[in-house]
């Protein structure tokens, strides 16, 4: 295997645990929050928490250049007050994954937490355990499969995610990524578009598809882990009489 | 840490106006330590959202929740505290155990979750509540293991376990099934006396009211219909029909005073009168309540001599009124006379009711006032003890 390869799974490796890592909590967090009862406005809040969903991830791309990028409107001012500017990685590719990657996990999440008993919470809350108490001993240990397997999904949406870093590479240096920071699909499209080795390709796409073959076959285990361990509840809550 | 005083039982007092989807809630009821209040409407009338309220799970329109003098929610000083800090116990038909932990695992939850925060060990002892609700065989066994008449006292437990202030119970019966039921009842009634706690309950059985509860409100349309004691509410004509429709009638109060072993009958005081009623297994001394159905009473106007009524109470009549569609029958209250015993206080005097038709009430020319004699089959009584008066209690 060569070391452009290599590097590049490195470098996605590390991109797609970041981000898993970054992403797992705030989609957690979405999704309980998305599940709890509804007011007015909601629906529109939750269609704007999953709006990445449905845009192409140039788009997103797009819009993390417009407005972090160096002539973007938070860009700017970071770039001349703060001296700062974004770097594509692994800020930059960070932003862009996570952009994509939480939706999609909460969007997951969510069915795991509307599908438990509304009621657990409240009255572990009367049986004196505070919010966060009740949180940590009830819904997350009653979710954790469902949540190990949008962890493997999201997982394998990072490792898989070009589209916006794509863009957000081509807007910082115009013409072909540098070889550091080059992710998987970065190094593909870089092999590609110069016309090099078909066989860098390969090896790119190959090692692609064994991670994310793993990544996706953890997700469905633990589905449906959760899946089995929610019907065998939801089946006693109403059967009623003696097992 | 907790103020030692704060141990002591309390009485809980809610006056709460409570919103659900199209229907206002607006009530006050109280419960003191070892006392049952329970919340009735004729269809589910916005009684369990005024226990969640009391909670604190579900947000109020404006009203106070207090406990003796401490208030847990006032509207007016912004008062409100959280559910964990109430510590009012929960209990509904679904038990609600959580389904990852075991039952001994459910039955310490509290012990756990306030240790977490408070490093003191409540003072309820799990051992003997696993004895007194027959936990022990299912406290390795997950929720949906166990039966639902199960899963409902491992909750009791559960609820109890934590050490509460006082308990607010939902229907707890209501998934659980019909032969399950009485046994369990039984336990629930003792709950209140037994842990010296004021408990707030709703069950749309009205069995259960009588058996559990001292104290009656009656909701309906979101507001309180009546407010009082068990056997003044239960008893009054328009209330009962309202509760119970066919099956409205009247609640007495009475003494068990002797088991008649030959004929398989005991006797029951009732204002200084007997009332006869199939053998019980209430020792004698055992305070009962007897439901009679309106629609089972007779009237005389003197001692009948030759009727299957095993039961005469001697009365006055304080009012008939005609009900039914163009008033095809009436509805005629009557004033027990309090006989020689005088040493049950009656405050209120014991009503009982009975329905009879328009024209039997035009032919005998009832009267208020008028003297007269309400007779029952003994078969038409239903004793329900009550609790802490039992001597099985233990």
């Amino acid at each position: 295997m060569s070391a452009a390869a290599l590097s590049a799974m490195w470098v996605s490796l590390q991109l797609a645990t970041l981000v898993m890592l970054i992403a797992t909590p705030m989609a957690v967090a979405l999704a309980w929050w998305m599940a709890r009862e509804s007011w007015p406005g909601k629906a529109l809040l939750d269609a704007v928490i999953l709006l990445p969903l449905g845009l192409p991830p140039a788009v997103i791309g797009f819009w993390l250049v417009a407005g972090l990028g160096e002539q973007g409107a938070w860009g700017h001012w970071l770039h001349h007050d703060l001296g700062w500017t974004l770097p594509i990685y692994p800020i930059g590719a960070i932003l862009a994954a996570c952009a994509m990657t939480v939706p999609m996990m909460a969007r997951m999440l969510r069915p795991a937490f509307e599908a438990l008993d509304p009621m657990l919470h409240p009255v572990a809350r009367t049986l004196g355990a505070t919010g966060w108490h009740a949180w940590r001993t009830v819904a997350l240990p009653l979710t954790l499969p469902a949540i190990g397997s949008a962890m493997a999904l999201g997982f394998a949406a990072a490792w898989g995610e070009s589209g916006a870093v794509l863009v957000l590479a081509t807007a910082w240096s115009p013409g072909p990524p540098r070889a550091v920071g080059s992710t998987l699909p970065l190094a593909l499209w870089q092999a590609l578009s110069e016309g090099r080795s078909h066989a860098l390709a390969w090896e790119v796409a190959t090692l692609s598809l064994v991670v994310a073959t793993g990544a996706i076959l953890l997700s469905e285990v633990l589905r449906r882990q959760w899946l089995r361990r929610w019907r065998g509840h939801a089946h006693s809550r109403w059967r009623g009489e003696r097992p | 840490m907790r103020d030692p005083s704060s141990r002591l039982p309390r009485s809980l007092s809610v006056d709460l106006h409570v919103r659900q989807p199209g229907l206002e809630v607006q009530a006050q009821l109280r419960a003191s330590p070892g006392r049952v209040s329970a919340l009735v409407g004729r269809l589910e009338n916005g009684q369990r959202a005024l226990l969640e309220a009391v909670a604190g799970l579900r947000p109020v329109l404006s009203g106070r929740v207090a406990l003796g003098a401490d208030a847990l929610f006032d509207s007016r000083s912004g008062l409100n505290l959280a559910p964990d800090r109430r510590r009012l116990g929960w209990l509904d038909s679904d038990a609600h155990l959580f389904p990852h932990l075991t039952i001994k695992q459910n039955l310490t939850y509290g012990a756990r979750a306030q240790g977490a925060r408070m490093s003191i060990s409540p003072g309820m002892d799990v051992a003997s509540l696993v004895k007194w609700l027959d936990l022990g065989a299912m406290l390795e066994h997950r929720p949906h293991e166990i039966s639902a008449a199960q899963r409902v006292r491992a909750a009791l437990g559960r609820a109890l376990a934590a050490d509460p202030q006082g308990l607010l119970m939902s229907d707890p019966l209501g998934r659980v099934p019909e032969p399950d039921r009485p046994a369990l009842l039984e336990r629930l009634a003792q709950v209140a006396h037994r842990f010296n706690l004021p408990v707030l309950m709703t069950t749309p059985r009205m069995d259960e009211v009588i058996c559990m509860a001292d104290d009656v409100v009656i909701l309906h349309d979101g507001r309180m219909a009546g407010a009082g004691p068990v056997s003044q509410i239960l008893s009054d004509v328009s209330l009962s029909t309202f509760l119970e429709g066919f099956h409205a009638g009247s609640i007495l109060e009475g003494t068990v005073t002797r088991h008649d072993i030959e004929w398989l009958l005991s006797e029951v005081d009732v204002c200084g009168q007997c009332v006869v009623v199939p053998a019980a297994l209430h020792p004698v001394g055992t305070r009962v309540r007897l439901k009679v159905r309106a629609r089972d009473m007779s009237l005389h106007r003197e001692v009948p001599t030759d009727s299957s009524s095993t039961n005469v109470l001697r009365g006055r009549i304080s009012q008939v009124m005609l009900a039914g569609q163009s008033g095809t029958y009436g509805a005629v209250s009557v004033e027990l006379a309090r006989e020689l015993d005088e040493r049950l206080d009656f405050k209120t005097g014991a009503q009982i009711w009975g329905l009879v038709t328009r024209q039997a009430i035009q032919q005998m020319n009832w009267q208020p006032g008028e003297p007269c004699v309400v007779g029952f089959n003994a078969m038409a009584a239903q004793v329900t003890p009550l609790p802490w008066t039992s001597s099985k209690r233990g």
